[in-house]
């Protein structure tokens, strides 16, 4: 039994470093012998672009943004307007062409339509654009504001850390969502830069807690030391010194920040708090009792916020490992 | 270790207070209170409106309503809705009903979490592995309101519908049996020879099984017979006793099956209690079935082996009297006990105890299956990488080197030590989970504290809120606290 689980064990693992990520392929070349020199960088690149998950999750989630973006440019019929209802609405794209041999068709309303006629593949994709603009604007923004609270408390110290995480710990005491909640309850459906914000200034707190201990550990090393008996200034210091050394987790947790914030923004709606008027979530809550009658009114929206969560999230995944500098072993 | 848990209370009295502050001025200004009375075409309007803004207090100065609310709090009262209820009655009976739903979300996240975060460290890069890392980032990306809805019409609506006429087509049994193959494939250790015979055993066992139930109508009269139990008991004494010894250890081994035949004669002789119990007759059974298991166990351990004994005979005691339950649980699922969309009961409901715990469970499954995905997401994925740390480790690699079996390794050196980090996120994963709660209560109409949140910021009604939120915001100080100071116990090396 011991031998048995070593021996596949480690079998096992020779086999995902070299198909699931590369992680053997580290500056090392086919043979093995010589060692052609990478930057950091190039590494980073390298072993991201060989996380195969995380590169079909790219293109898929690439896919969507610019169906969400561009496709309403392209497709005649209006989101916002009603029409005559046409066969029940029925959705009428043929994605399983092999069933009743149609072959792939789009048809005249893909996605069908809701009981005033509006073609919800416009609606859909209207919704998936407030959903996308929504989140990647609060991850941004919350990555920037948790980075910039991180750095500064973990780099001063003192009166400036411990204010600032005494406001971190207040916001820790409340749920993200029932805070954003109580907020949104305010400026309901004021549109989506409001709606990021909101989501924003209260999901920056795990970004903030992260920076600041790395930022901890970085200011004792040598380097930076050194940087300091140059003269170099504080700004300096932070900017061009401890900075680029933390941007991997900076990366990687606005990407989480953005699949979570598409999840809050559609629980949002859900709960009936919603910050945006067109979103997915939102379409969701409008055609929850129509789930009988009408069920791909219900399908679409959820399936979008579910294709656009989780490919963000095995991309994060993907940069994690890519930035882990555990990864960088050569195997034993 | 006082003054540590002391300083660590102390600190967090004045961040609540201003969480407190914060919220409150949130809530008062979330919108205008009168809102429904402004647009309201009662006559009497204006007294209505009088009489909302004295008992909501709206033209005394917020700082002054803080001050009384928390002032208040600290004599136990609450407030009052806009209503005039008594929001410290509201919230009470509100904890209780959330209580039941996130425990049992909580539990059930935690064990099918860890045991899955265990299997796929253990089989790592298994087929397995993969599927069930899938899985996990598929949950972490479901938005719960979604798969609630989803529950809602396939768990309760359409299995109903199917427990009316049961029956499973070809299809079904096949897709049934590939899928628990599959799982066995990937549980199995050893070379594919021998994990392709193990899934073999399991689809032709599973194949038997379905094709029994669908033949027999089982589903409409369900029940095991008593050959049933006792093969499933010896099925549990076995797995007990290779929980804690190797096979080849007989007198553990003895004592699980002992334990097990001591467990199904005890059974018949209780017969009347387990067919009509109450709750202390059934935590009598229980410390019976234990006391029995560990005497066993001690009576036919032999003096190397005892305390192995000891422990494999309380477990398959244990695992027996789930089983004998089990089979009263479903017999009592007759016609028209069938999974519930709304509320945690059948109100007003009468019957046998059992007929009530089948209408509790109906009702109480799928909002705790939704609340729990994301949970056991959390939780395998926690496991899995803090046991697959603890499997690098020098103390488990000895105990290979000493010729320890494999089971062993994992279960009583390499699993403890790898609970502990996650011991920790069990308190840390609160706030998730009440967020979660706050969702499903609404889709399954929960009068929960879900509800109460709900409501109560809709109508821009301030103590209900704050009540929801006091609630809240001092668990999660509590459980933070609590992680903590676990984290210093449990792990040895940070313990003084």
């Amino acid at each position: 039994m011991t031998a048995d689980t070593d021996h596949a064990g480690r079998t096992g693992q020779g086999a995902d470093r070299i198909d699931a990520d590369g992680i053997l392929e580290v500056g090392a070349d086919d043979s093995g012998m010589a060692v052609k020199a990478r930057s950091q960088k190039q590494m980073v690149t390298r072993r991201f672009f060989r996380h195969r998950l995380a590169m079909v999750s790219l293109a898929v989630l690439i896919g969507v943004i610019v169906l969400a973006y561009a496709g309403l440019w392209f497709w005649d019929l209006p989101y916002d307007q009603s029409g005559t209802v046409v066969n029940g609405g029925q959705a009428t794209i043929d994605l399983i062409p092999w069933i009743d041999g149609d072959g792939l068709a789009l048809g005249q309303h893909p996605f069908g339509q809701d009981n005033i006629g509006r073609d919800y593949f416009a609606v859909t994709l209207k919704g998936a654009q407030g959903s996308i603009t929504v989140a990647i604007l609060a991850g941004l923004i919350a990555t920037t504001v948790g980075t910039i609270v991180g750095a500064l408390a973990g780099f001063y110290r003192g009166k400036v850390d411990s204010f600032l995480m005494r406001i971190v710990d207040v916001l820790f005491t409340i749920p993200l969502l029932l805070l954003a909640a109580v907020i949104g309850r305010r400026y309901e459906t004021e549109g989506v830069i409001v709606g990021a914000l909101i989501i924003a200034c209260l999901a920056w707190l795990t970004t903030a807690r992260v920076i600041r201990a790395e930022f901890l550990s970085l200011r004792e090393k040598e380097f930076v030391e050194a940087a300091r008996a140059l003269g170099a200034s504080n700004r300096r210091i932070i900017w061009k010194h401890m900075l680029p050394n933390v941007i991997g987790s900076v990366i990687v947790s606005a990407t989480l920040l953005i699949s979570a914030a598409i999840l809050i923004e559609a629980a949002l709606a859900f709960l009936g708090f919603g910050v945006t008027d067109q979103s997915l979530g939102q379409q969701v809550q409008t055609y929850r009792t129509a789930f009988n009658v009408r069920p791909w009114l219900f399908w679409w929206p959820g399936i979008f916020i579910i294709v656009i969560a989780l490919t963000i999230n095995f991309i994060g995944d993907g940069l994690r490992d890519a930035f882990d500098p555990k990864q960088t072993r050569v195997r034993q | 270790m006082f003054f540590f848990i002391l300083r660590r209370l102390l600190i967090s009295i004045p961040i609540l207070l201003a969480s407190s502050v914060l919220m409150f001025f949130l809530v008062i200004n979330s919108g205008d209170p009168l809102f429904d009375l402004r647009a309201s075409t009662n006559p009497n309007v204006d007294q209505l409106i009088a009489a909302r803004r004295q008992r909501l207090r709206l033209d005394d100065s917020a700082w002054e309503r803080y001050w009384d609310w928390v002032t208040g709090l600290f004599a136990g009262d609450f407030g009052q809705n806009r209503e005039g209820q008594n929001v410290s009655t509201l919230l009470w009976q509100a904890v209780q009903t959330t209580f039941r739903l996130v425990v049992l979300a909580t539990i059930l996240s935690i064990v099918i979490g860890i045991v899955f975060g265990i299997i796929t460290a253990v089989r790592q890069y298994s087929v397995l592995d993969y599927s069930s890392t899938f899985a996990a980032f598929l949950f972490f990306s479901l938005p719960v309101f979604w798969v609630a809805v989803l529950l809602k019409e396939f768990g309760a609506i359409k299995f109903n519908d199917f427990l009316e006429a049961p029956g499973l087509s070809t299809t079904g049994i096949v897709l049934l049996t590939a899928t628990g193959s599959f799982f066995v494939y990937g549980l199995v250790g050893g070379g594919r020879k021998r994990r392709l015979t193990a899934a073999a055993i399991a689809a032709a066992v599973q194949l038997v099984a379905l094709v029994a139930i669908d033949r027999t109508d089982w589903m409409l009269n369900p029940g095991l017979s008593p050959l049933v139990i006792a093969i499933l008991g010896a099925v549990v004494g076995v797995g007990a006793a290779a929980i804690f010894a190797p096979l080849s250890t007989t007198r553990v081994l003895l004592a699980a099956l002992a334990s097990v035949g001591v467990g199904l004669i005890g059974a018949t002789l209780f017969q009347g209690w387990i067919e009509d119990p109450n709750w202390s007759k059934l935590l009598l059974l229980f410390l019976f079935t234990l006391g029995t298991g560990v005497g066993v166990g001690a009576l036919v351990g032999g003096e190397v082996d005892r305390r192995l004994a000891m422990r494999a005979g309380a477990v398959s005691a244990f695992g027996v009297a789930a089983i004998i339950l089990f089979d009263q649980f479903i017999s009592a699922w007759g016609p028209g006990r069938t999974i519930g969309t709304v509320g945690p009961q059948t109100p007003n409901l009468t019957g046998t105890f059992w007929e009530r715990m089948v209408d509790y469970a109906g009702h109480q499954i799928l909002p705790s299956l939704a609340l729990a995905l994301i949970g056991f997401a959390t939780f395998m994925r926690f496991t899995r990488s803090s046991m697959l740390d603890t499997m690098k480790s020098d103390y488990v690699r000895t105990a290979k080197a000493k010729g320890l079996p494999g089971n062993q390794v994992i279960l009583r050196h390499a699993f403890r030590t790898a609970l502990i980090p996650v011991m920790t996120v069990v308190t840390i994963s609160f706030a998730t989970v009440i967020e979660g709660a706050v969702i499903t209560e609404t889709v399954f109409g929960w009068k929960g504290m879900g509800q109460l949140f709900v409501e109560g910021l809709q109508n821009v009604d301030p103590y209900p809120v704050m009540g929801f939120m006091v609630v809240v915001s001092v668990s999660i100080v509590l459980l933070n606290a609590v992680a903590d100071i676990m984290y210093a116990y449990l792990d040895p090396r940070i313990r003084r």
